[in-house]
């Protein structure tokens, strides 16, 4: 009912929970777990960094960047910034730091459009086939939705949201009247552009870009 | 076997005949009647699956409106009495 | 003997349940188990009107942590994210500490005997010159009782004017009306559990996700415990809300009123009502039509009811068919019949929760009446989980704005100027003569505003809100404030804001835990909370501004108290004796809030409601007992479709709608001041449908200017953000400081009401 055209229904989401809420046994003891893994550094360390969208991967990209900048002087939000001596090779390559300011995704990409070299890949047009790396929730025992309260303030700003981001409702067994209201990523939808990251409200961010996970292809298609 | 606390909304009319009707030593033991007519009750099972039996018998009774858990224990114990 | 590991575990179990159930009954004092220095003590939240507890931790005279209160009934220990933030709404850099004092462009800082010597003189030059109803207090559903009733006092048992608004006019004026026409008695019968109880929930105009956080998160518990549950989201604009929604329902603005008309046709049609309930409990009566738009100033209105029979309803009825309002609204036809029929099935708990959606509404009093004509047809009603419902915006627009009465026409607990029986008992309790108090209501908030810039209002005080932000048609409010001539604007705050900048004196205000308070929340609970650390600098209570007034224009003698907040609150207490009736305020500082009536020790879940309510007697089930003129019936209204004030044309070809966000609250005075919630929303954009977007070469992020009748304003635009705008509409949020929407809203309000309709004028789109 009321899923044809216009008033069309929640989508997957709903039918998700439904499943979930319908099987949780008395007493369940509260999903999760309570994972702490450090705060990933992206500078510096030759870590993981953050380039702009359709970026190569980061050997070959550091093999086509010129360290011209054009692609930073074009950002409208000041976003690409050039990573200095810290980062041996790749100085002068292009950077994002997201607690600084994150990918906005414009949706004419002038940064692919202005690389000269190809490190920013032309065939990237569509700012849903960006894949900048991919937003996990690092520490999942200081996210407040996690902990029931009302924020889910990074799947809110998430420019894809209900697709790379989707809030998957769960019963709070510790007040017994709400809901645990758990934004979860979905790899295969984010594009990684760090809105999330500058968006959580911790001191430190609980949910951060990273490096995609290498594709791992089977047969199975779901 | 667990236990676990719960609280009992009800018709506040019906709160002291569910009292007598909900009490078995041993399964369900209502330990509060409060004001407003709720009741505070310890289940005990031999599992949780019976437990979710027992409570589930609870809110069919009539002038029951809600069961709520407040606290649950399902560690192994031994009696050591 | 020894106490066997079973018996341990048993105990723990029944003293947690214990717990959860009595909400724990802790008093201040055994909150205040120092912890490494640290005394908590209870409070609600400062924010909306949901009203959840919070726990405030006090170190060394500072407040250095908040947190939920796990022993509140209604958020057990959660909070939203303004509520997690809450330690620090009270610390920006920019507290006003000192009395202002304009000179000429300039604000001078003042001692307080001098700033309220001036202002004193002001009121008296003002009285003796132009009457009394030439001064005039704008409050707020975010004064405490205490606060509230103070200034009611004064202004209308001291100075002798009815010139008393609050900024809940502008919010939640319509649910008031609503209620009084319908039940002849402000407030619901319902209460939170019913959000626990029910299994089918119509939202009509609500964006419960985003804007009653917590209640939205049990609401969805109750549909992941219960799959029977299920929400219907009736909206003009895709929300966080619908997305969660099991049924998103987009309906053309205003044609809410034809779509319960159409559902009350289909009800009444197939004859899906309970007979008995309406033979028993109901009458029936229609009001004027074409009752206009308050558009023009000192707009009057007057209704003039009519009885008519179940027959003469139903031909009302008639012309609201399936496929009428399928043409009007955009709903599909087979839509309509299936919402009348979830509504009307008796195996359901039907509840309806409507917020601004409804009541800014150019009939915001009609649509409240329609969605309870639909509860009365069908019985569904004053019953565990089964009632419509009203959600608030502030945290005391219920208890303070509508129980105290801080309204031009009303006295305190449902009593009105207009009746000589309640300016008798008024005048009673205040102990001044009743001539005192005048019979005749004067201006509601918009025509305040008016009245201050036609020159008829010359003494505006404002206490704890910020209209000059928050109004309707804005421009012309704000530049009426400076018009000169004699006009004098004191605006009492805790920060700079868009009504401290027109202020001829501003007073540094104290807030929340800096002082002590008593705030109402939606479900008719009372919640008290004391003094926990001293304001900053010179900041004062506006309850202490307001009686330095009093004795210095010589009504000292209205406020003889010495613990001033238990003694109001206490006087305050005999005009709620036998309807309303509040506990004892011993009772408040003890409980988590108390939900009035409250009788022989006990609070009220439903009212009206046999076996719950105090004054329904057994046998009578469900007894509508305040609407004494009909005998204790409710009341079902002939209330019609009629257009919106502005409608878009060729000109002005879209629907602008304006609202709140998650991250901010209201005009953002004090989450603005919170660096994490400007980070996660800082920013008023414009949200529209991508479509439009491309039509007019509007891209995301690319500027966005909107224009109506009124003013104009330039926007980035969002076609991807948490609302997604329906075709032909866009939507702005009126937190931002920097981005004043209200320019372009229409002063439009319900002639029943006088509640503004920010929901809906015409505006042009263009690419800036």
């Amino acid at each position: 009912m009321g899923k044809d055209g216009q008033n069309g229904g929640p989508g997957c989401t709903r039918r998700q929970f439904l499943k979930g809420g319908a099987s949780l046994p008395l007493g369940l003891v509260m999903a999760g777990g309570l994972v702490s893994i450090p705060y990933l550094r992206r500078t510096g360390g030759g870590e993981f960094m953050l380039r702009p969208p359709g970026a190569l991967e980061e050997k070959r990209f550091l093999g086509a960047c010129l360290k011209c900048g054009k692609c930073a002087r074009v950002c409208p939000y000041g976003s690409i910034r050039l990573a200095g001596p810290e980062a041996g090779v790749a100085i002068g390559t292009p950077v994002i730091i997201p607690r600084k300011e994150p990918c906005y995704l414009c949706p004419d990409l002038p940064c692919v459009t202005a690389c000269p070299s190809g490190a920013l890949d032309r065939g990237v047009q569509e700012v849903e086939k960006v894949r900048m790396g991919t937003a996990v929730i690092v520490d999942r025992a200081n996210c407040l939705s996690l902990r029931g309260l009302r924020c889910e303030v990074c799947y809110r700003n998430c420019p894809l949201m209900d697709k790379a981001i989707t809030i998957e409702p769960r019963h709070n067994e510790r007040t017994g009247t709400h809901t645990i209201m758990e934004p979860v990523v979905h790899h295969d939808k984010c594009v990684g552009c760090g809105i999330c990251e500058k968006t959580c409200v911790r001191e430190r961010p609980v949910i951060v870009v990273q490096k995609s996970p290498p594709r791992q292809d089977d047969h199975y298609e779901f | 076997m667990p236990i676990s606390g719960v609280v009992i909304t009800c018709r506040p009319e019906a709160s002291r005949e569910l009292c007598r009707q909900l009490d078995q030593p041993g399964v369900v033991e209502v330990t509060h009647t409060l004001e407003d007519g709720s009741l505070v009750a310890v289940i005990e099972s031999s599992s949780v699956d019976d437990e979710v039996s027992v409570v589930k018998s609870i809110m069919a009774t009539a002038g029951v409106l809600d069961v709520r858990i407040a606290y649950h224990n399902f560690e192994d114990i031994a009696d050591r009495a | 003997m020894a106490l066997s590991r079973r018996d341990f575990l048993k105990a723990s179990a029944a003293a947690a349940a214990l717990a959860a159930a009595t909400g724990g009954r802790l008093g201040v004092d055994d909150a205040e188990a120092a912890e490494g220095g640290l005394k908590w003590g209870k409070a609600p939240c400062r924010f909306c009107g949901t009203g959840c507890g919070v726990l405030v931790g006090v170190k060394d005279g500072k407040i250095v942590a908040t947190k939920g209160d796990p022993a509140a009934p209604v958020n057990k220990g959660l909070n939203c994210i303004k509520g997690y933030f809450l330690s620090k709404v009270l610390s920006g850099k920019d507290r006003l500490t000192k009395p202002l004092i304009r000179k000429g462009n300039r604000m001078v800082e003042a001692s307080w005997d001098e700033a309220m010597s001036l202002i004193a003189s002001k009121f008296k030059e003002s009285i003796a010159k132009h009457g009394p109803d030439s001064v005039a207090i704008f409050g707020s559903g975010q004064w405490t009782v205490f606060e509230g009733y103070a200034a009611a006092k004064l202004f209308k048992g001291g100075i002798g004017t009815n010139n008393i608004e609050p900024n809940a006019r502008f919010c939640m004026a319509s649910a008031v009306t609503g209620f009084m026409s319908t039940f002849n008695s402000d407030e619901p019968m319902g209460c939170y559990d019913d959000l626990d109880l029910g299994d089918t929930y119509f939202l009509w105009g609500a964006n419960m996700a985003e804007c009653h956080p917590v209640l939205f998160s049990r609401l969805i518990d109750n549909r992941l415990k219960n799959q029977k549950v299920k929400i219907i989201d009736f909206g003009t604009r895709h929300t966080r809300t619908s997305q969660m929604a099991d049924m998103y329902i987009r309906f053309n603005p205003q044609t809410d009123l034809a779509l319960l008309n159409g559902i009350a046709h289909i009800i009444v049609r197939d004859k899906l009502y309970d007979e008995s309930f309406i033979r028993k409990h109901v009458v029936f009566k229609k009001g004027k039509t074409n009752i206009g738009y308050g558009l023009e100033d000192k707009f009057k209105f007057a209704d003039d009811p009519k009885p008519m029979s179940f027959d003469e309803y139903r031909e009302f009825l008639a012309p609201y068919t399936p496929e009428y309002v399928s043409r009007l609204s955009g709903v599909p036809v087979n839509t309509i019949e299936e919402v009348a029929r979830l509504y009307a099935d008796k195996k359901r708990k039907v509840n309806s929760l409507w917020t601004m959606g409804f009541n800014q509404h150019v009939r915001g009093t009609w649509v409240n009446n329609l969605v309870y004509n639909v509860h009365l047809l069908t019985g569904k009603i004053c019953k565990p989980g089964e009632n419509p419902m009203s959600l608030t915006g502030q945290p005391s627009a219920c208890g303070t704005a509508r129980e105290v009465g801080t309204f031009t026409h009303r006295l305190p607990a449902d009593m009105v100027v207009t009746n000589e029986e309640h300016r008798k008992k008024a005048a009673e309790i205040w102990g001044v003569p009743v001539e005192k108090i005048p019979a005749k209501p004067t201006y509601h908030a918009t025509e305040m505003f008016r009245a201050l810039d036609r020159g008829d209002i010359k003494v505006l005080w404002v206490q704890v809100t910020n209209p000059f932000q928050s109004a309707p048609n804005l421009s012309r409010y704000r530049k009426g404030a400076r018009k000169g001539g004699g006009r004098f604007i004191i605006v009492s705050d805790i920060y700079p804001t868009r009504s401290t900048e027109l202020a001829d004196v501003i007073l540094p205000s104290a807030s929340w835990v800096e002082k002590e308070g008593f705030f109402g929340n939606a479900e008719r609970r009372g919640q008290q909370w004391f003094k926990m650390v001293d304001p900053p600098g010179e900041a004062r209570n506006d309850l202490w501004q307001t009686i330095e007034l009093a004795k210095r224009l010589g009504y000292g003698n209205l406020f003889p108290y010495r613990y001033v907040e238990k003694e109001i609150f206490e006087e305050y207490r005999k005009f709620t004796v036998g309807g309303k009736d509040l506990a004892p305020y011993e009772a408040y500082t003890r409980a988590r809030g108390l939900r009035w009536p409250y009788v022989n020790g006990k609070e009220t879940l439903w009212r009206y409601a046999e076996g719950y309510d105090p004054y329904v007697k057994a046998g009578e089930g469900v007894k509508f007992y305040k609407n004494k003129p009909t005998d204790g019936r409710a009341v079902i209204w002939a209330r019609p479709y009629e257009p919106a004030a502005e409608v878009p044309d060729k000109q002005y070809p879209f629907w602008l709608c304006t609202g709140r966000v998650l991250e901010q609250w209201h005009t953002g005075t004090m989450t603005g001041r919170v660096p994490e919630l400007k980070r996660a929303y800082g920013t008023a954009v414009c949200e529209m449908h991508p479509d439009d977007a491309k039509r007019l070469g509007i891209k995301q992020g690319g500027k966005v200017k909107l224009t109506s009748r009124r003013g104009s304003i330039v926007l980035t635009a969002d076609l991807r953000g948490r609302g997604k705008a329906e075709r032909g509409n866009v939507f702005v949020a009126f937190f931002d400081e920097n981005k004043l929407i209200n320019e372009l809203c229409i002063d439009a309000y319900c002639p029943i009401s006088g509640e503004p309709d920010y929901k809906k004028c015409a505006v042009k789109v263009e690419k800036a």
